[in-house]
């Protein structure tokens, strides 16, 4: 299988849990698709209406560290912001040496990060990151994959082990910005790798023994 | 009553590990034959009575300010304005907006979901972090509903609530059907008038309630765990366990997370095969510690841990810390325990092996060269064998082993010339990057002492009892 490789390198990440708020913000140890595809919109340097998208990648890093980060919570009236905010401080974890590959089999999303038009963060804003390397590729498809390690896989169906959690696909460009095709995953770090048995393509070139990368067939004209 | 609520909205897996175990409480409800015939409102009127009336309202470490926790109510309006809130939200009068909810994802009609309703989604203050300003998580009504009754399905767990979800929906139920209708559940406890609050875990100790409740899986739900279970071949199931661990108390809300990977549990469930358990266990049982019992000594035979005064048994010492069980958890090596435990006792290196390849990740072919290493060693005399097994526990750098190693060729050499001990393409498989050379050194030194349990040989090595290394950096 053709597919376009973007590799990207940052010193920090942190992808934080949707709904978990407050006190402490813990990472995931895999952005969510909506992370990627917000990447992806971030180097277009435009809002991407995606009908159906093929999608792969993987993440690793090197260590998970937690820091103390100073927060400005606004009050608000009657449902409103107002103009007072409150500092607090929450412990917020961050991953170290974070690298993140993505699979595309569109060229063109895969030449927007040859020269890409917003900074690209893995996380917050300070979580800058560099493209090392945008690749065209011939991949070898395994029906029954036997190592998927470092990404995110529909728990539906395929029960895979991992912590599960409900992650958005993507997020509409509307004011509030909505949530879109939110389902339950397997997050499967890159330290636990597991057997998958479904369609992958298999990148021997990730780690010493290799990996298998799930595609993830997004259909978003549903909520056009 | 009327309400419009889909049923599968209530209990179907979410992902959400709150939602889940709010789910999974809700459906194990509908079991029991006393509130089958219950609807939704009907089981949350009869928890709400639970909480306010059997738990004294003791909710804190759960909804800040709800109408249950709520200080200026008294006991009937507690659950008259309980009762208010619940039916607004399933007749859909309370305010909402039309969109996606951020844990179902389907679209229907969202509700404001604060520290009130919702665990550690925080409180007003937090507006600008939500898009637009929102002034909390926009949910379904099924996913607010199943929030209410996630503190029957979690245990107090030291100083914080302990939440545990799973892969495996059938270990993830179990665990909450313990919780409800377990020989010391919350349904039955109601019933002999004995219901206090959220249950109590036996543990104080993170790994130990997480090992306990794989114990318990393992033991009870045993089709749950094992693909296959006999006497030659026994398959697990990926099972991962993760364990939240949170307060939505007061000012200090906080929640830390803890994950028993499948590769660990597998391990830990294939040691209780018939064939290893009676070697694992007194290996775990001799590695508890409790500083009140510095002087007491585990004793195989009897299962217990004896000082002076006491023998204490299972049930006393299995909530003492534990460093095997701490060291599972969070992903430490065993290697160094391995190598302290089977100099003294018979312990098959199939559960050494098994620990390198399902949760060590490590490559058969670095196994196999330490065995035959070890196989060449325990060859010899017993005089050289005493040698090499001082030598490899004093070496304090890398570059002893390797020393060692180059002279163990030599001699290999000069006695057999037609085979190398270890050929140069064999050096990346027996110094591998992403092991520690203490742990190559450690495994050589495991690899030796089984070979001496088998051969029955015992060679007098005066080796002084230390402190188990635990450093992997160097």
């Amino acid at each position: 299988m053709q597919v376009h490789v973007v590799d990207i390198s940052s010193w920090t990440a942190s992808f934080r849990y949707p709904n978990l708020i407050s006190g402490v913000q813990p990472t995931l140890e895999v952005p969510p698709v909506s992370t990627v595809l917000g990447l992806i919109n971030a180097a277009a340097g435009q809002y991407l209406n995606h009908q159906k998208l093929e999608l792969g990648y993987y993440f690793q890093f090197e260590a998970k560290a937690s820091d103390l980060e100073t927060i400005y919570q606004i009050d608000s009236s009657n449902g409103r912001a107002t103009n007072n905010a409150k500092s607090n401080i929450i412990r917020r974890e961050f991953l170290y040496n974070a690298r993140l590959k993505i699979y595309l089999t569109d060229k063109t999303l895969a030449d927007f990060f040859r020269q890409p038009y917003y900074s690209l963060v893995l996380g917050r804003m300070n979580d800058l990151a560099t493209v090392d390397s945008v690749a065209t590729m011939d991949l070898p498809e395994v029906a029954y994959s036997s190592r998927i390690a470092g990404q995110v896989v529909p728990f539906k169906e395929n029960h895979l082990a991992g912590q599960i959690q409900a992650l958005p696909k993507y997020f509409t460009d509307t004011f509030p910005r909505q949530n879109v095709g939110t389902e339950p995953y397997s997050i499967i770090s890159y330290l636990t790798p597991v057997k998958g048995n479904l369609p992958a393509i298999h990148d021997e070139q990730v780690g010493k023994q290799g990996i298998d990368i799930y595609i993830h067939q997004l259909d978003f004209s549903e909520y056009d | 009553m009327g309400q419009q609520i889909e049923i599968t909205s209530l209990i179907q897996p979410t992902g959400d590990p709150f939602a889940d175990v709010g789910g999974y409480v809700i459906e194990t409800l509908w079991e029991d034959p006393n509130l089958k015939d219950k609807d939704i409102l009907g089981l949350i009127e009869y928890v709400a009575n639970m909480y306010i009336n059997q738990w004294n309202a003791n909710l804190h470490a759960f909804f800040l300010n709800s109408k249950i926790t709520q200080p200026a109510f008294d006991s009937k309006r507690k659950l008259a304005e309980t009762m208010v809130y619940y039916r607004s939200i399933l007749n859909e009068t309370a305010p909402s907006q039309v969109g996606y909810c951020r844990i179902s994802g389907r679209k229907t009609n969202l509700f404001a979901a604060g520290r009130d309703n919702h665990i550690l989604s925080g409180s007003s203050t937090f507006i600008n972090f939500h898009h637009g300003f929102e002034s909390g998580l926009y949910l379904s009504k099924e996913i607010i509903v199943r929030f209410f009754f996630v503190p029957l399905g979690v245990m107090q767990l030291g100083d914080k609530i302990g939440l545990i979800s799973s892969n495996n929906n059938i270990v993830a139920k179990y665990y909450v059907q313990q919780l409800l209708t377990g020989p010391d559940g919350h349904l039955t406890t109601l019933g002999r008038g004995l219901a206090s609050g959220v249950a109590r875990s036996d543990y104080g100790i993170v790994a130990n309630a997480l090992f306990a409740f794989a114990d318990s899986c393992i033991k009870n739900i045993r089709k749950a765990v094992f693909a296959r279970f006999d006497e030659n071949v026994v398959e697990v199931h990926d099972t991962t366990l993760s364990l939240y661990h949170f307060t939505n108390f007061g000012a200090k809300p906080e929640v830390v997370m803890y994950q028993l990977p499948a590769t660990v549990f597998g391990f830990y469930a294939l040691c209780q095969a018939i064939s290893y358990s009676e070697y694992w266990r007194p290996f775990v049982a001799a590695h508890y510690r409790n500083s009140k019992y510095k002087d007491a000594k585990y004793s195989q035979d009897s299962d217990t841990w004896v000082s002076a005064k006491e023998e204490l048994a299972y049930d006393s010492y299995s909530t003492w810390r534990n460093v095997i069980l701490e060291r599972l958890l969070n992903g430490e090596t065993l290697a160094p325990y391995f190598k302290e435990w089977i100099r003294k006792h018979k312990f098959p290196f199939q559960i050494v092996e098994n620990y390198l390849f399902y949760v060590k990740n490590m490559d058969k072919r670095t196994l196999q060269k330490i065995k035959d290493v070890a196989g060449f060693i325990v060859s010899r005399d017993e005089d050289s064998i005493k040698k090499a097994i001082l030598r490899l526990n004093r070496a304090k750098y890398v570059q002893e082993v390797r020393q060692y190693l180059l002279k163990l060729i030599d001699d290999n050499y000069k006695t057999n010339p037609t085979t190398p001990l270890i050929r140069l393409e064999d050096v990346e498989y027996l110094f591998p990057e992403t092991v520690s050379w203490r742990e190559i050194r450690d495994l050589l030194l495991i690899a030796i002492y089984e070979k001496l349990h088998d051969n029955h040989m015992i060679v007098p090595t005066e080796i002084e009892e230390q402190e188990v290394e635990t450093s992997e950096n160097e």
